[in-house]
């Protein structure tokens, strides 16, 4: 067992009182086999860096240390600095963050990469030619090589930085964000440098934040969030099927070539260091939590994905089931035998031309319509179990047409009261939770304009009202039904990025009903394809989209992207 | 489109009209107890007297003030025109919209009712019923309210059956609406302008067919009539009271239909903008 970490928990210090410190790194237990990439992946201040030095033994005098960083068996915190600076760089070496100045700036890059042999007692000519052959392994052009560090650019030094990492051969390396500051081609260079590595048998601990790069070089991704590690899974996983809320969230945040869908940041902030909250630490951001949340922290389960996952809800849990359903109108059959599930917190997109069922089918979720055969599940219970007017409460709707949806006798405050008023719920505060929810959707607040009446709105305006109106008794599920449709494009790329906005703010699971694969590309998460009353294809969008499976779905697709109309 | 009835009808010139008319004649009738100089039902003086001050439009030919039986005539011709509207709308509004919105068999059966009340002549209805049985004003009323809401609820329910299928009513309904909200907010409103028509129609038609049956003398003579000072007055026309005793009958007759005709039409006009003469787009 090369590295390990046993219930690491790092503090800092900070001036003044003594129990004035911050939590770093809190019961941290992890493991890497020789042969294993691992990365650590999180946000800014979740404690990736300390976990880096900590395993080097590198702490600053500040840093208040428990628990032990076992290397090959010998439990560093037992070593004296001599012992420590022994392993240092012949067994675990690290590549540092590439800030310009971890370079020493007064010897020629050749030397540094050098260094260490020297120091282990090589003699210096043999000790240059390697490091020079490392460097050309690393894709330094020869002469560079002579320089000084600020003549390099920033991804050469990354390199040299690599260069010295590997020189002496470690069984063990720690990679502090080494592509951070690289270009794609070199990056790819480096993660077949650090597959090779592993395929060698080192074990290889990757700090990065880029995700597609852990799960290009990683063989596990642990996601680490304000010094707790929330989920750990294997890393073809990490982009397609992230188990836990955070994780899901900081897919959706990154940049990913093949996806279309709209960058959206993790809602709120992260926590205050300084103090631990009772419950589950990423409580706050999240978009599922439950009471149980806010009391205890959760306990790591394990995953079917072969993954573990820090939640009371077990991950991302599923809010929607739908099992078998089937719906006819008479003697027409709308909907055969559809399954399909809806995860909290997540976009999906029902495809298909007009009469295959989309519409039906979410009208069904919504509970406004009986399905003939099969059942759906609400959070565990069956819809026709829970009251209708309680269910109606948990379900926003926005139609086609805003025309049509709000009824030209309401202004646009009795329009967006309307459901509170159903619900018994308007009461002294509700003019204030109108105004925010203008605020919400981009509209005035003014008097003036909460008297007006639909026929003085445009349909952008009336759309950004029915959407309000929506989501004023705070819905867990909002259905959009072909909500842009009738809009122009400038006015439907406006509301598409205020629905996005919203869904990301508040964290509800949405079902965008659209003809159009466009549109479905640029918001779901997942797309269900219909056809013919039937799902055809149900995955995630960047897989629709880039390798569609069903001739239908083909189809569909190069419908939309054909330029020319064939010759008839 | 959307409609804000009250502010049209203010622009309305024919509509304000008829109104203001309906309101003279109505207060009129309403005050009739607190103004009229003399009591209708005891001679005041000789018969056949002509207009002064006393008696501003001279004594019929059993003596009584001819202006104070105007005064009462005009109250019963106002009430029984109201009252039957009143009625007549309120069955037609509750068995239209129930039917539109239970359906089914209730609305087989309403349906039926209305389609045999359309196919039955309602004044001849009420001659028999007047002639047979001699009921009092108020059975009369009730008699003839029952006879004439058909009309409405089939306007009614067509319109419900339409509002039924609006996306604003699905809306609500899927926002956990009840029916009785959906009634009260989204239905209703929109029906107002069929019930205002239905209204003023009914009204004008029950204070026609209560001036014409009282004219014909079957209905119960001892209460003031517009229709009874007519029936009378034509029979002492050789001694020339044409002009204190039937025209003042005739013409308040007259402005009273005519000033709820006005109205209705007035209220066509606002609801059915393809009727308003001139810039139609304006109102879209």
């Amino acid at each position: 067992m090369p590295l390990q970490f046993k219930n690491l928990n790092v503090k800092y210090r900070l001036s003044g009182a003594e129990d004035n410190t911050i939590t770093a790194l809190n019961n941290i237990s992890l493991k890497i086999n020789e042969g294993e990439c691992v990365s650590i992946v999180g946000e800014s201040g979740s404690g990736k860096t300390t976990l880096a030095l900590a395993s080097m033994k590198l702490l600053s005098q500040n840093a208040i240390m428990t628990g032990s960083v076992v290397i090959n068996g010998v439990d560093t915190s037992e070593l004296s600095s001599e012992e420590m600076r022994k392993i240092r760089w012949n067994e675990i070496s690290i590549v540092f963050q590439n800030y310009g100045d971890v370079l020493n700036p007064v010897h020629k890059i050749i030397n540094q990469v050098a260094e260490p042999l020297i120091k282990n007692g090589e003699s210096r000519n043999t000790a240059l030619d390697k490091s020079s052959k490392m460097l050309d392994y690393m894709k330094i052009k020869t002469g560079r090589s002579m320089l000084y560090p600020h003549q390099l650019s920033a991804g050469e030094r990354q390199r040299v930085l690599m260069a010295m990492a590997l020189i002496t051969d470690p069984g063990m390396l720690v990679l502090d964000e080494p592509v951070a500051s690289v270009d794609a081609i070199t990056k790819l260079y480096l993660a077949e440098v650090i597959r090779k590595q592993v395929n060698l048998g080192k074990a290889v601990l990757l700090i990065t934040h880029d995700l597609s790069f852990a799960a290009l070089c990683s063989d596990y991704t642990v996601v680490l969030y304000s010094g707790n590690i929330l989920e750990s899974l294997p890393s073809e996983e990490l982009l397609d099927a992230p188990r836990h809320p955070y994780t899901r969230a900081l897919v959706r945040s990154f940049p990913v070539m093949e996806r279309a869908k709209d960058l959206a940041g993790v809602r709120g902030a992260p926590p205050s260091q300084t103090s631990t909250p009772k419950g589950c630490i990423f409580q706050p951001r999240c978009t599922q939590s439950i009471d149980v949340c806010l009391e205890r922290s959760p306990q790591a389960v394990s995953t079917n994905g072969g993954g573990v996952v820090v939640c009371h809800r077990g991950g991302i849990a599923t809010m929607i089931s739908v099992e078998n359903i089937s719906k006819s109108y008479k003697d027409i059959e709308v909907l055969k035998d559809v399954s399909l599930k809806l995860d909290e917190g997540e976009i999906l997109a029902l495809v298909g031309e007009t009469g295959s069922g989309k519409t039906t089918l979410a009208y069904l979720i919504a509970g406004t319509i009986k399905p003939d055969g099969g059942k759906i599940i609400f959070r565990e219970k069956g819809l026709d179990k829970i009251d209708r007017k309680e269910f109606a409460k948990m379900v926003g709707i926005v139609y086609q047409s805003p025309r049509d949806s709000i009824s030209h006798r309401f202004s646009v405050f009795e329009a967006i009261a309307e459901p509170l008023v159903i619900h018994n719920a308007f009461d002294n505060e509700s003019a204030g939770k109108i105004k925010n929810a203008l605020r919400e959707v981009q509209l005035p607040v003014d008097d003036y304009f909460m008297r007006k009446y639909p026929h003085e709105l445009s349909g952008g305006e009336l759309q950004r009202v029915a959407i309000a109106r929506a989501l004023i008794l705070e819905p867990d599920l909002l259905i959009a039904d072909e909500a842009t449709s009738f809009l122009d494009p400038s006015v439907q790329a406006k509301i598409l990025r205020l629905l996005l906005n919203l869904q990301n703010e508040r964290g509800i699971s949405m079902i965008f009903v659209t003809h159009d694969i466009g549109v479905a590309r640029k918001v779901s998460d997942r797309v269900a394809v219909l056809h013919d009353g039937r799902i055809v294809e149900n995955s995630p969008t960047h897989h629709i989209i880039e390798n569609p499976q069903h001739e239908y779905t083909k189809r569909l697709i190069d419908a939309v992207k054909s330029s020319k109309i064939s010759d008839l | 489109m959307h409609i804000r009835p009250f502010q049209e009808f203010k622009k309305n010139r024919i509509g304000v009209t008829g109104l203001v008319m309906f309101l003279l004649l109505s207060t009129t009738a309403i005050l009739a107890p607190a103004i009229a100089p003399h009591d209708p039902w005891d001679y005041s003086d000789r018969s056949f007297q002509p207009s002064s001050m006393n008696h501003l439009l001279g004594t019929n030919d059993i003596g009584y003030d001819i202006f104070s039986e105007l005064l009462w005539a005009l109250r019963t011709s106002v009430f029984f025109g109201v009252s039957v509207a009143a009625i007549a709308c309120t069955i037609g509004l509750i068995l239209g919209v129930s039917a539109a919105l239970v359906g089914g068999l209730y609305d087989l059966v309403v349906m039926r009712i209305v389609d045999a009340l359309l196919a039955i002549p309602s004044i001849l209805v009420l001659i028999l019923i007047a002639a047979y049985f001699r009921p009092s004003t108020m059975i009369l009323v009730i008699t003839l309210s029952l006879i004439i809401w058909q009309t409405i609820a089939r306007g009614v329910r067509a319109q419900t059956l339409s509002l039924k299928t609006k996306l604003h009513i699905k809306a609500a309904r899927n926002m956990g609406a009840s029916t009785v909200y959906i009634m009260r907010k989204h239905i209703l409103p929109e029906l107002f302008p069929l019930y205002a028509m239905g209204f003023v129609t009914k009204a004008r038609i029950a204070v026609f067919m209560e001036a014409g049956l009282s004219f014909l003398g079957i209905f119960d003579p001892t209460t003031k009539s517009l229709g009874i000072m007519m029936s009378y007055a034509m029979r002492y026309l050789y001694l020339d009271v044409w002009f204190n005793w039937l025209l003042p009958a005739v013409l308040s007759l007259s402005m009273l239909i005519v000033s709820l005709a006005l109205i209705s039409y007035a209220i066509e006009e606002i609801f059915d903008p393809r009727l308003k003469g001139g810039n139609n787009a304006a109102t879209v």
